[in-house]
């Protein structure tokens, strides 16, 4: 017999895990003898139980005090570090500054991607809506287009059950607008059918969504344009004059399309005003068009059942132009169409087709500022632990004191680690403070529209208390440990020095930190050497100094004579009447014959020009001649770029003829080529050069005038005047050419202006920690340099000395930045068709930048203590 | 001076009235059959923990005890800082019951 009898073990084993305390031994004792008197008294299990509800009821008690103690400790951690970030002031600003730009350039690369992510997310079926999408392929061309023929919607509803909806779009683009006696050009115009509304979760806030599109020559606008045309007057009813002839009559008004949609209009004008949406063809691509599926039908099943469609109708349509059979095509391996659905929240960030109707954002940017934002707050990490495990030389009398007091070294470190956190916590106000003002030239610079108010997500606040704490842990785990594992006798005998100074972690660090600072400084670089390579490309035309005149349609049969007329000034040279243009414009491509020969078709852009078209536009004719009005029978030529000479293998292209069937029936207009003009680049230099045909005929979209360059205010000056004269009351509208030429580069300046402005943020923070790194050297050396002046060192002898040191960091952050940018930046490069070669000057460029403004920022500390009065610096004991 | 809560009040008066026997079990014990009421051992813990980090109380432990399985006992004893927190909270008891109604019915 013990004299005593042992309690549960579970139950005692549950209040010895909880209860840390050291008065454990003793209380557990109390709980023992009491439930030895219960045992006595009533019996095993009477004690038993009671010996565990007496468990549970404690806990909780045992808990909150644990709690109210660990208070009490935290706000003895806060007055630590209070006083330590006020004694050392430099280095608290150093870290807090830099940790407060890195959390700010990683809250706004956060709003940003959360931004990108949400597109087309607000719809309530999103997950249903999914756009049909052509990969097409003809010969050696290979297109995917992100629209279809008119009638693929109406066939779909009524082939497929799974299809429960379906809407199309037909972008006609700019039209001019026109309410009484004001006019407009409108960009944002498009025809849709009625559906619309069904599908996108757009709300009408006046008019009703079952009718408002669904009869012809109707329109819906949004809130902003009813505003600009109508003021305050009831939108619904009136008339607006559309393209200068067709009167649409407002039946809808929609608050706006939001911003984190892939397509924004102003106008929706009905479908069913269109003839064309009519027509029963599946090989003009010019619908862009939605299924909304039935709830829980597979898309890919879906998929599945599209190439029976597809040869049945579009076989059929090819027999009937050519009179081929549809099966020899299909199987000759010369031509594929095949169907495919983009679900609809793909779009935005995965989806790069042709007749997109907006450029789409790209997924790999949401890659890259997601890394540098990492990049960035990892370096100001970096400072902080660096500068902390630099000073604990300072530091290392406070931990073996607070030992020898009988601190416990997890009580240490968890006072270091709660300092780190409230770096942190100071560094995220400062950082929202820093958002909040710099969110509207992030806006400027990422094309975005976000608001303060979108900072007050449960999102975004969790995400806020994430950086922080992850911050906070990041940069004091190793300090903590680091700081906390000093041991008195040591500290206080003075040995600390060596293990002070043994810093390859420090070290390591810093060659991350400028390893991280060189890639960015190699890719905003090569993002701008892109840019200026396209810019300064030979394109095949010149397109400085040609002014273009929008809306010249509005002059009807005038146009030519408008164009005589402005030719009189001497101001102005030559002039072509074409809205075909080899800058974001009108495009028609369209199927082709070469030689007549059905058996091989060609899909290319076929653009109607004049006589003056390639003298205006500075293009050079490398073969054969061009247009002239002294061949009559020049209406029936062509002029081919040497794409096509390649795509239809003609050794000489001159006297070859091409057939352009001009109805389903088999009839056909055949051109004559008489010259060959040089390549010349007409979409964006992502893009490879397609197979072009020109000839002559009447489009008047656009008037491209090539003008002098001396004063070319003045030639603006004069087309307006010259414009008012003909139509006082249209809207005058022109562009140059090289201006809208850029615009077609906007996503690529806007990365490179993005990646620049981050990347001298990472090379601010870097050089921050390494100014206070440096001081901290130079500091510790005091003595040692004292004594090397005395002993007749010169200032620049120590200079070297000091600067060496980080001048080796720099150089292996080099050799190891290298490979990593060349690889990245190969990446990105990929995607254009046409680069510039990677020069080695990048990075030398790059590498020299790192190691000057490192070495200039080191340098400061040098200068002063090379400088230094040994007198004073020997004396400090 | 911070004044006391009910429950660190009722446990310094126990143990200031217990005297030498002032541990745990009796502790509970005495406030059980004076109130009436079920105390936990965590109940009373947590106020004499806090009471003795704030120097109210001073503690010291005995040799080991056969019956509590070779545990010692931990025996509260009252400071003079306790004594004067009491005698303070006792003249506030006072003032506040002078001059009040009757309250039998």
């Amino acid at each position: 017999m013990k004299g005593y009898r042992q309690p549960p073990r579970l139950a005692q084993w549950v209040l010895k895990i909880f209860y840390t305390d050291r008065r454990k031994f003793t209380h557990l004792g109390d709980f023992i003898q009491v439930y030895n008197e219960i045992y006595r008294k009533n019996g095993r299990l009477r004690a038993w139980s009671w010996y565990w509800i007496q468990t549970f009821k404690t806990l909780p008690w045992i808990l909150s005090n644990k709690i109210y103690w660990s208070f009490v400790m935290f706000q003895n951690y806060i007055t630590t570090a209070l006083r330590n970030i006020f004694k050392t002031k430099g280095f608290s600003l150093i870290n807090i500054t830099g940790l407060a730009i890195g959390m700010a350039a990683c809250l706004l690369i956060f709003l940003f991607v959360q931004d990108e992510l949400s597109y087309d997310a607000y719809h309530e079926k999103a997950d249903r809506i999914y756009r049909i999408a052509v990969d097409y392929k003809l010969r050696s061309q290979e297109l995917e287009v992100a629209s279809v023929g008119p009638v693929v919607a109406d066939t779909m509803i009524s082939k497929y059950p799974e299809v429960e909806n379906a809407v199309r779009f037909r972008d006609l683009g700019d039209q001019i607008i026109q309410y009484k006696d004001k006019s407009f050009r409108e960009s944002r115009v498009i025809f849709s059918d009625s559906t619309f509304f069904d599908i996108f979760s757009i709300p009408l806030i006046a008019g009703n969504q079952d009718t408002a599109l669904a009869e012809p020559h109707s329109l819906v606008m949004s809130k902003k344009m009813a505003e600009k045309y109508f003021r305050n007057d009831d939108p619904l009813g009136k008339i607006l004059k559309v393209g200068n002839q067709d009167d649409y009559k407002v039946t809808g008004v929609i608050e706006k399309i939001p911003d984190n949609t892939h397509f924004h209009y102003d106008f929706l004008l009905s479908m069913a005003s269109l003839d064309e949406s009519r027509i029963p063809v599946w090989l003009t691509l010019n619908f862009q068009t939605y299924l909304l599926l039935k709830p829980e039908s597979d898309p890919k099943v879906l998929e599945a059942k599209f190439p029976e469609l597809v040869t049945r109708y579009v076989g059929g349509e090819i027999e009937k132009i050519t009179g081929i059979s549809a099966k020899l095509i299909f199987g000759s391996g010369q031509f594929r169409f095949q169907l495919y659905l983009q679900p609809i929240r793909n779009i935005h960030l995965h989806s790069d087709l042709l007749a997109e109707l907006e450029a789409n954002s790209d997924i790999k940017y949401v890659y890259i500022f997601t890394a540098i934002a990492l990049f960035i707050l990892i370096i100001a990490s970096i400072n902080f632990i660096n500068l902390s495990t630099a000073r604990s030389a300072g530091r290392a009398k406070e931990v073996g004191v607070r030992k020898v007091l009988g601190s416990q070294r997890i009580q240490l470190i968890r006072q270091f680690l709660a300092e780190a956190i409230f770096f942190s916590v100071f560094s995220m106000i400062l950082a929202l403070f820093l958002v909040s003002l710099f969110l509207p030239a992030f806006n400027h610079l990422s094309g975005k529209s976000l608001s303060i108010s979108s900072l007050i997500s449960l999102l975004t606040i969790g995400m806020t208390l994430l950086i922080t704490i992850l911050t906070g842990i990041f940069s004091g785990v190793y300090p903590a440990f680091f700081l906390s594992a000093f041991q008195p006798v040591k500290v206080f005998k003075g040995e600390l020095h060596r293990g002070v100074r043994s810093s390859s972690l420090r070290n390591s660090l810093v060659v991350f930190q400028f390893m991280a600072t060189i890639i960015l400084i190699v890719g905003t670089l090569s993002v701008y050497q892109q840019l200026q390579f396209i810019q300064n490309r030979k394109l095949g035309f010149e397109k400085e100094y040609v002014l273009i005149l929008d809306n010249a349609y509005l002059l009807r049969d005038q146009t030519p004579t408008f164009k005589e007329e402005m030719l009189k000034h001497p101001e102005f040279v030559s002039a072509a009447i074409t809205g075909y243009l080899p800058v974001p414009s009108f495009r028609n491509a369209t199927t082709v014959f070469p030689e007549g020969d059905l058996r091989s078709t060609s899909t290319v852009q076929f653009w109607t020009v004049d006589y003056d078209y390639i003298k205006t536009l500075g293009m050079t004719i490398a073969q054969g001649r061009n247009f002239s009005r002294e061949y009559s029978t020049d209406t029936s030529s062509a002029i081919i770029n040497q794409r096509a000479v390649r795509e239809f293998g003609w050794e000489d292209p001159i006297w070859k003829k091409i057939s352009l069937p001009t109805s389903t029936k088999g009839d056909f207009t055949i051109y004559n080529v008489i010259g060959v003009v040089e390549d010349f680049h007409f979409e964006s230099l992502r893009d490879n050069i397609a197979p072009l045909i020109m000839h002559l005929g009447e489009n008047r979209g656009q008037i491209s005038f090539r003008i002098r360059t001396e004063d070319i205010k003045k030639s603006v000056t004069l087309l307006k005047k010259k414009w008012s004269e003909f139509l006082p009351t249209q809207p005058f509208d022109y562009y140059f050419m090289d201006d809208r030429f850029d615009t077609m580069y906007r996503s690529e300046r806007r990365i490179g202006e993005v990646l620049g402005v981050f990347t001298f943020l990472a090379v601010m923070i870097g050089c921050l920690g390494l100014f206070g790194l440096a001081s901290f050297t130079a500091e510790r050396r005091t003595k040692e340099i004292g004594i090397r002046k005395v002993l007749g060192a010169s200032i620049p002898s120590i200079m070297k000395l000091l600067l060496r040191e980080f001048f080796i960091l720099i150089v292996l952050a080099n050799i190891i930045a290298w490979p990593i940018a060349y690889y990245m930046v190969n990446r990105w490069l990929r995607g254009f068709a046409y680069r510039a070669p990677l020069s080695i000057w990048i990075f030398l460029a790059a590498g020299s930048t790192a190691i000057l403004i490192a070495m200039l920022t080191v340098s400061y500390q040098a200068i002063k203590s090379a400088v230094t009065n040994p007198a004073n610096s020997l004396r400090y004991e | 001076m911070k004044l006391l809560s009910r429950s660190e009040e009722v446990v310094l008066l126990a143990v200031w009235k217990l005297r030498e026997e002032a541990y745990c079990v009796p502790i509970r014990e005495h406030l059980m059959n004076v109130t009436r009421k079920n105390w936990s051992f965590g109940s009373i813990y947590a106020p004499l923990d806090r009471l003795e980090k704030s120097g109210f109380l001073e503690s010291y432990t005995t040799e080991p005890i056969k019956e509590r399985g070779g545990r010692s006992k931990r025996i509260y004893r009252v400071t003079k800082k306790g004594k004067e927190a009491l005698m303070e909270i006792r003249s506030i008891q006072d003032m506040l019951w002078e001059a009040v109604p009757d309250l039998k019915i």
